[in-house]
């Protein structure tokens, strides 16, 4: 475990810079990025993190947990975090032909010559971005091929909370929120470091860290019939359940005032002002609603000195509110009340994300657009009452056309509409009763139109639907996902409903979503399927032009695995899954409760109205502790 | 809205290095991301979308670095403008500098109109030795054509009416005035482009050159 003195730097000739696209993706020297020696000053080599995003430049730049890691890994004088993207497939297409190594936007340094190359893993459907990125990195991609003079690979994010599909590609795998958790493994690095030990020596006492986990130290065991029964610890030094940590008081945490500021336009390209995590809401298809538990929230004052520091220091033109559910924030108006004065003033635009259709969220919008009435997106999920209420979706239908009929009023005439498709105990009638919630919208603009005067355009609603794909740590993680005949046969009824010039309708493939299914309740046995296809050259595969569903097939059986097993298949309550090891708070009973509630349609109350002892008490936070 | 009058400050700008890759929209949002970290008193726009003003003389086009571009801004009061550069370079990303900050002689006309011409100097292996040849060409009578695509459609320009003037500076480099501005401009590739049809020049060896606006003339003031 040495770092290399010298760090060698790629970079790219001004001719393919000009046959590339967006070339100041791959180029660095944006404001608040930061750039530093790859030794100190005494000659010491500063430890080297790599912080990889598996997309590329544009989606990754819009990643919180990069923007936090990223300013709180350079803090340290003695630590260096330079950032990675996929590139672009011009670009990628140029580096295998021409042999160039992937390298940091920062100073376009070498992955391989980093201590530490760390993804974040968002989507499941990124897998074979991963490993596409070691590839172009040099790096050999199974964690037994690589040698000491290899970085070690490690992970973070909401996907390792099953962390099994890639567990045979990463050193370790850090569990939960970053903040305090990778300072500590860091520590640990430089520790072991200085004493002269190995990566076996660091992976040993890094196991010990809480939120840690090294796949190499564990084997999986199968039933005979195929099915997951449990993760042996081969060391005794090794804790028998890895245990996600948090961050306890997020007042108390140092999140980033200086802002990452892009040359170019990004995916989301504002400063994030994050309200909160966790959820109250308990939605039963939600994986972030359940990993992030319990529920904790910033003070609005904290968020108003956080919001003017962010704004001071990056000069971003606009603000967004972040958070799982927005109008839930506790100080969501105090906050609003504090902010606004100042924005407008400054003539910085405050955005909301997708907001529930209800009185809340019409008082916010109200407030926050006093010009601008382009559209507004919500999200019931699904298309009657019963349905809503089997995914614990709270919100009544007449809530919805009064908070509509409000938006209509006040100009708004454009609506998005998300739903999502499959979900457990879905019927024809909750088909329909979208297509019924579209036409009720319709006639309730017809009727505010003919009581109002004025010019008015027409109302366009657009309806967005995916499929459900089911999570762990969900209370749908035992459900099996509906066949792809039974998917293509759902979305073409809806299609045929909702023909109307005003109703426009988008969907998402059906392939990528059994896929998704696949690899989100995959076990160790998909570490091998995902090197096949990479092999076979996926990557991007997000990206409709670059997935092949074939390809997906064709691994699986070289593996003697079935699609069906992993994505179709209903699990008893007993089955033992290959993520229920990690120890989240949240207890199984729990999930299974809340699964049977769903089917028979109850409501379960949020977090803030009602306990329903998940389990996330154990972490004491606020919540948790109040009596309610 | 401002009831004042606006205060117009004219600044003039280098750009090189990683900032030079960027399009003209993201260069726009570059400075006015930095005159509000800055905390210049900036004039809005009216309207649905207040934007600020910000006047470029002359578009700068992907990969093209400048030594003393224009760019006119619009504030709702005076400041002091001999310590503007300073105070702007100190919120500049990497590679863009403001150089000179002055209250700008009244014109008539928008800055745009103004431009007149602009000098570009390439260097690039050999492109000295290849533009005397191809000079000595159009000079001989030859047309020298290239080929420019405009609204989707490829339409052939000769390129010589639109060269005012041409110094070599050495083997690797050379120096051209050329018309610039909204009526009549040469985009400096094409020049490349022709060095590259006469085979006077490699491929690779053109496209790896480095372009340099060196300055921008105007018709109404001068701004050196």
């Amino acid at each position: 475990m040495k770092s290399k003195t010298q760090m060698r730097e790629i970079h790219l000739p001004r001719r393919l810079l000009r046959r590339i696209e967006k070339p100041a993706r791959y180029l660095g020297g944006e404001w608040n990025s930061i750039s530093k020696e790859a030794n100190l000053a005494d000659g010491r080599p500063r430890l080297r993190f790599a912080f990889c995003f598996p997309d590329i430049y544009e989606v990754g730049m819009s990643n919180l947990a990069l923007r936090i890691l990223y300013d709180l890994l350079n803090r340290r004088d003695d630590q260096l975090c330079e950032r990675f993207f996929e590139p672009g497939a011009d670009l990628r297409e140029i580096m295998i032909r021409e042999n160039i190594p992937l390298f940091s936007v920062e100073n376009g340094r070498v992955l391989k010559d980093f201590d530490f190359v760390g993804f974040t893993l968002q989507y499941e459907m990124s897998f074979p971005t991963v490993l596409d990125m070691l590839n172009l990195g040099g790096i050999p991609l199974l964690q037994k091929d690589r040698g000491e003079e290899d970085p070690l690979v490690v992970a973070g994010g909401p996907v390792v909370f099953n962390a099994e599909p890639v567990a045979d590609f990463f050193d370790l795998i850090m569990i939960g929120e970053g903040e305090e958790l990778l300072p500590e493994v860091m520590d640990c690095y430089r520790k072991v470091r200085a004493e002269g030990g190995y990566k076996a020596d660091f992976l040993k006492a890094a196991a010990q860290i809480e939120g840690v986990y090294v796949p190499s130290f564990y084997e999986a065991v199968y039933e005979e019939d195929g099915r997951f029964r449990e993760l042996k610890a081969l060391k005794d030094f090794v804790p028998k359940r890895p245990v996600k940590r948090i961050v306890r008081d997020l007042d108390a945490t140092s999140a980033p005032e200086k802002v990452l500021v892009p040359h170019i336009e990004i995916v989301h390209d504002r400063v994030f002002l994050e309200l909160y995590r966790g959820c109250g809401n308990g939605c039963r298809f939600c994986q972030a609603g359940m990993i992030y538990r319990p529920l904790r929230e910033n003070s609005a004052e904290t968020l108003v000195n956080r919001a003017r520091a962010m704004l001071a220091s990056s000069g971003y033109e606009e603000l967004g509110l972040m958070s799982l559910s927005t109008g839930d924030y506790s100080e969501l108006f105090p906050l609003i009340e504090a902010l606004l004065p100042e924005l407008e003033e400054s003539h910085v635009n405050l955005s909301l994300p997708s907001l529930r259709l209800d009185s809340v969220s019409m008082e916010l919008l109200d407030r926050v657009s006093r010009t601008r009435k382009a559209g507004l997106t919500f999200a019931p999920e699904a298309g009657s009452q019963m349905a809503r209420d089997r995914i614990n979706k709270n919100i009544q239908e007449s809530d919805l056309l009064t908070a509509a009929r409000e938006a209509f009023i006040k100009g708004w005439d454009r609506l998005k509409l998300y739903f999502m498709l499959g979900l457990p105990g879905e019927t024809d009638e909750d088909i329909y009763g979208i297509a019924d919630l579209c036409k009720k919208l319709l006639s309730l603009w017809q009727e505010v139109r003919e009581e109002s005067a004025g010019p008015r355009r027409k109302l366009i609603i657009t309806v967005s639907t995916s499929f459900f794909i089911p999570k762990p740590w969900t209370p749908f993680q035992y459900v099996a996902q509906i066949s792809r005949l039974e998917m293509e046969r759902r979305q073409g009824l809806l299609a045929s409903l909702l023909k109307d010039r005003r109703l426009s309708y988008q969907w998402h493939d059906f392939d990528t979503s059994e896929i998704e299914a696949l690899l989100a309740r995959g076990d160790r046995r998909l570490s091998r399927v995902l090197l096949h296809v990479v092999e076979e050259g996926a990557f991007m595969e997000g990206e409709r032009q670059n997935f092949s569903y074939e390809r997906w097939l064709r691994a699986l059986s070289r593996e003697g695995l079935d699609l069906d097993f992993f994505a179709h298949r209903e699990r008893p309550e007993d089955e033992n899954f290959p993520w229920d090891f990690i120890e989240t708070g949240l207890k199984k009973s729990f999930l299974w409760q809340e699964y049977q509630r769903g089917l028979e349609g109850q409501c379960s109350p949020d977090c803030r109205k009602g306990c329903r002892a998940c389990g996330a008490s154990s972490y004491r936070a606020a919540i948790c502790l109040s009596e309610k | 809205m401002d009831e004042k009058k606006p205060v117009l400050i004219l600044l003039s700008f280098s750009r090189e290095g990683a900032v030079a890759w960027i399009a003209h929209l993201d260069l726009m949002r570059s400075f006015e991301r930095a005159f509000r970290r800055a905390g210049l008193p900036l004039r809005w726009s009216q309207g649905f979308n207040p934007r600020p003003s910000l006047v470029f003389a002359l578009p700068l086009g992907v990969g093209l670095e400048c030594e003393a571009d224009l760019l006119e801004i619009e504030l709702c009061e005076k400041i002091p403008v001999e310590s503007l550069p300073e105070k702007l370079n100190a919120q500049l990303p990497p590679g863009l500098r403001i150089t000179k900050a002055c209250l700008p002689e009244a014109h008539t006309k928008s800055l745009m109109n103004l431009v007149e011409e602009a000098v570009y100097r390439f260097s690039a292996r050999g492109a000295g030795l290849a533009w005397k040849k191809l000079a000595e060409k159009a000079e001989a009578g030859e047309e020298i054509l290239v080929e420019r695509k405009s609204k989707g459609k490829i339409r052939q320009l000769a390129l010589f009416p639109l060269i005012l003037g041409w110094e070599v500076l050495s083997d690797d480099e050379f120096r051209l005035r050329v018309k610039a501005g909204s009526r009549e401009n040469l985009r400096p590739d094409l020049c490349l482009q022709a060095l590259k049809n006469q085979s006077f020049i490699s491929s690779d060896d053109a496209d790896d050159a480095r372009i340099i606006r060196e300055k921008l003339i105007l018709s109404e003031f001068s701004t050196t």
